[in-house]
């Protein structure tokens, strides 16, 4: 079975592209257009990665990704399951908040807009492979 | 006064005093002293050392122990600044350095000097404190800014990357999908350029306003007719939108504020929601109950007409959940139109919980004509130069020289200068005399030209006059140019009001 991708974005133009481009390579893709949809989404599609938006209405990335994570936890989602925020909030001003933000969400990688579709690619590539880092390794990318 | 017998050493330090060229006395231990041959104005025997000296020891009168002591003649009342000498170890030399007669007035006003630089460190303090503010948030709007971009540039490199991949099984229709979505994405940047120039003309304060009556009502009702076709089904229902008062502005500065809200909404709404602007009439800032908005508002009393508001929410009423505040919850385009708010004397912000409110004073139109003007008159920096706010009058000929818009455009393109054609009157503000006389310079070269009088006055301000009274001010001090002094001075030096005259 190819392996299964949600895409949550609010903005249909990256959300659609995103979507093409997995497809384009082989994956089961799904999309959400915000966080509560992307919570629902997630519920019936046990996806095996999750590229999150940050800054979405109704509820952003960093929470949406919390709230995975304790779905997680109590089994409703697969314990393989890896989460990919995609912002453009990179704060670079602001690193200790970004920081926080992180370690509140647990993502297994960090993906800053604009980014290289080959990188994103190979990265998400990379996450079927066993993977030995727990939940909330330090964020690359 | 009857001064005791002197001691035989003071006798004697008399007569070889009495020699010097200089003016010295000789104060005795128990109190008095002798003046020498070359001392003038000072009764000897009545010299009484300052401070301490009445119980003969001097200590106290030694000034911060520097060996000078302040002697009154309490005669003349004439004050003398001493040297002293001890002569053995009763009498001393006092050797008159100086007449400081009046110095205690001078210390009072070395006081006054203080007490003005402790309060002109305060302001300086205090202007540090809003740069500092200022600072960051130019750097969170240029991370706002960066943030912006980084979205349709992703999607546009995402576009450019399914063109060049060319997936097998592609259509010559996703093609031109992906071609639209390309361009769509240039026209976002595109627009995002050009908030980043209105934003930078705003905050350099190079926008001006062309005042005229806005019907908010049609602004809204053509901003949602504009954004009316929504593929997801989405929508603008407004409410409120009679019984508005007339309110005065910018009508082409406010459409896309208008707008702007709307597509902001609309952008969050989910799917088949309803998008809500309710518009009403407040006759306060904030009403009795209900939560007000601290941040932002306005000085009190605000305008005597209320304020005219516009809030649009979605249904779901998600506009603002993502815990961003400022500028970063509203976005670069929401970010401008917060500024040009600002400019019609108002204020857009987010609020907790969903909605986006747009808040305008009710003005008339002389009133909205001058926003500009308080505009400039708010950002002139309160350090250096004194503000001024100047009141240029041209008397009518009965031939329309004294337009004041005539008058205005040939005072240059300031930005800070307004015709009030209501009032026959061109109102400015700049920053110290020095632009005063410019200014006057100018207006005495069109009224020449013109064969037009001209009246002016001008008040100037320290850092808590507000415009209004300031305003009040320039106009009870104008008179014609030439009957303004060529060297007259405000009365306190300069601060003052009016039309006191500047050298030209």
């Amino acid at each position: 079975m190819n392996a299964r991708v949600l895409v949550v974005d609010d903005d249909p133009d990256l959300r659609e592209s995103l979507a093409c481009l997995l497809e384009g390579v082989g994956y089961t893709v799904a999309e959400a257009a915000d966080g509560f949809a992307a919570l629902g989404a997630a519920l019936v599609l046990k996806p095996d990665v999750v590229l999150l938006d940050v800054m979405m209405p109704r509820e952003n990335g960093y929470r949406v990704a919390r709230k995975l994570r304790e779905a997680q936890a109590v089994g409703l989602l697969p314990e393989a399951m890896r989460i990919v925020l995609v912002t453009a909030r990179k704060l670079d001003h602001d690193p200790e908040r970004e920081a926080l933000f992180e370690q509140f969400a647990h993502p297994d990688m960090v993906v800053y807009k604009p980014f290289d579709v080959n990188s994103l690619l190979s990265a998400v590539a990379g996450m079927q492979a066993p993977v030995q880092a727990a939940a909330g390794t330090p964020p690359v990318g | 006064m009857t001064p005791p017998n002197p001691s035989d050493a003071n006798d004697r330090a008399a007569d070889i005093l009495d020699l010097l060229p200089v003016p010295v006395a000789v104060r005795g231990a128990a109190g008095y002293a002798y003046r020498n041959a070359a001392h003038r104005g000072v009764a000897a025997e009545a010299l009484k050392v300052d401070a301490g000296a009445a119980d003969g020891s001097g200590a106290g009168a030694d000034l911060e122990g520097l060996g000078i002591a302040r002697v009154t003649d309490p005669d003349s009342g004439r004050v003398y600044l001493c040297s002293r000498t001890p002569l053995g170890s009763g009498p001393e030399v006092l050797e008159v350095l100086e007449d400081i007669t009046g110095r205690q007035s001078d210390r009072d006003e070395i006081a006054r000097h203080r007490d003005a630089l402790a309060r002109e460190a305060e302001a300086l303090a205090r202007a540090n404190r809003e740069l500092a503010v200022i600072d960051r948030a130019k750097a969170a709007f240029i991370a706002l800014a960066a943030h912006e971009v980084r979205t349709p540039l992703t999607a546009l490199a995402n576009a450019l990357a399914l063109l060049r991949r060319a997936p097998e099984g592609r259509t010559e229709k996703s093609g031109e999908r992906f071609l639209a979505m390309a361009e769509r994405n240039v026209g976002r940047l595109a627009a995002l350029a050009d908030d980043l120039l209105a934003f930078t003309k705003l905050e350099m304060g190079h926008l001006g306003l062309a005042v005229a009556p806005v019907d908010v009502t049609a602004l809204v009702a053509e901003a949602a007719a504009a954004l009316a076709v929504d593929p997801d089904g989405r929508r603008v229902r407004v409410t409120g939108g009679t019984r508005l008062p007339a309110l005065h502005g910018d009508p082409a500065r406010l459409g896309p504020v208008v707008r702007g809200l709307l597509r902001h909404a609309l952008d969050r709404a989910p799917e088949g929601h309803a998008v809500r602007v309710a518009l009403s009439h407040r006759r306060r800032w904030s009403r009795p109950g209900e939560p007000g908005d601290p941040a932002e508002a306005p000085a009190a009393p605000g305008p005597p007409d209320g304020w005219l508001e516009v809030a649009v929410s979605d249904a779901a009423g998600t506009a603002n959940t993502d815990g961003s505040e400022g500028d970063e919850a509203l976005g670069l385009g929401l970010a401008v139109g917060r500024r040009i708010a600002a400019l019609h004397g108002g204020a857009l912000w987010a609020r907790p919980g969903g909605s986006v409110v747009l808040r305008l004073p009710v003005l008339s139109l002389p009133d909205a004509r001058l926003l500009p003007v308080q505009e400039a008159w708010r950002r002139l920096p309160r350090h250096g130069a004194a503000p001024a706010l100047v009141v240029l009058r041209p008397e009518g000929d009965g031939e329309g020289t004294g337009d004041s818009g005539a008058l205005r455009a040939a005072l240059g393109e300031d930005p800070g200068f307004a015709s009030v054609p209501e009032a026959g009157e061109v109102v400015g503000a700049v920053a110290g005399d020095a632009a005063v006389a410019r200014v006057r310079a100018a207006a005495a070269g069109w009224s020449a030209a013109k064969g037009c009088p001209i009246r002016m006055g001008w008040s100037r301000a320290d850092a808590a006059a507000d415009f209004p009274a300031a305003l009040a001010r320039a106009r009870a001090a104008m008179r014609t140019l030439e009957g303004i002094g060529e060297t007259e001075r405000g009365p306190d030096g300069g601060a003052g009001d009016g039309a006191e005259g500047v050298s030209t």
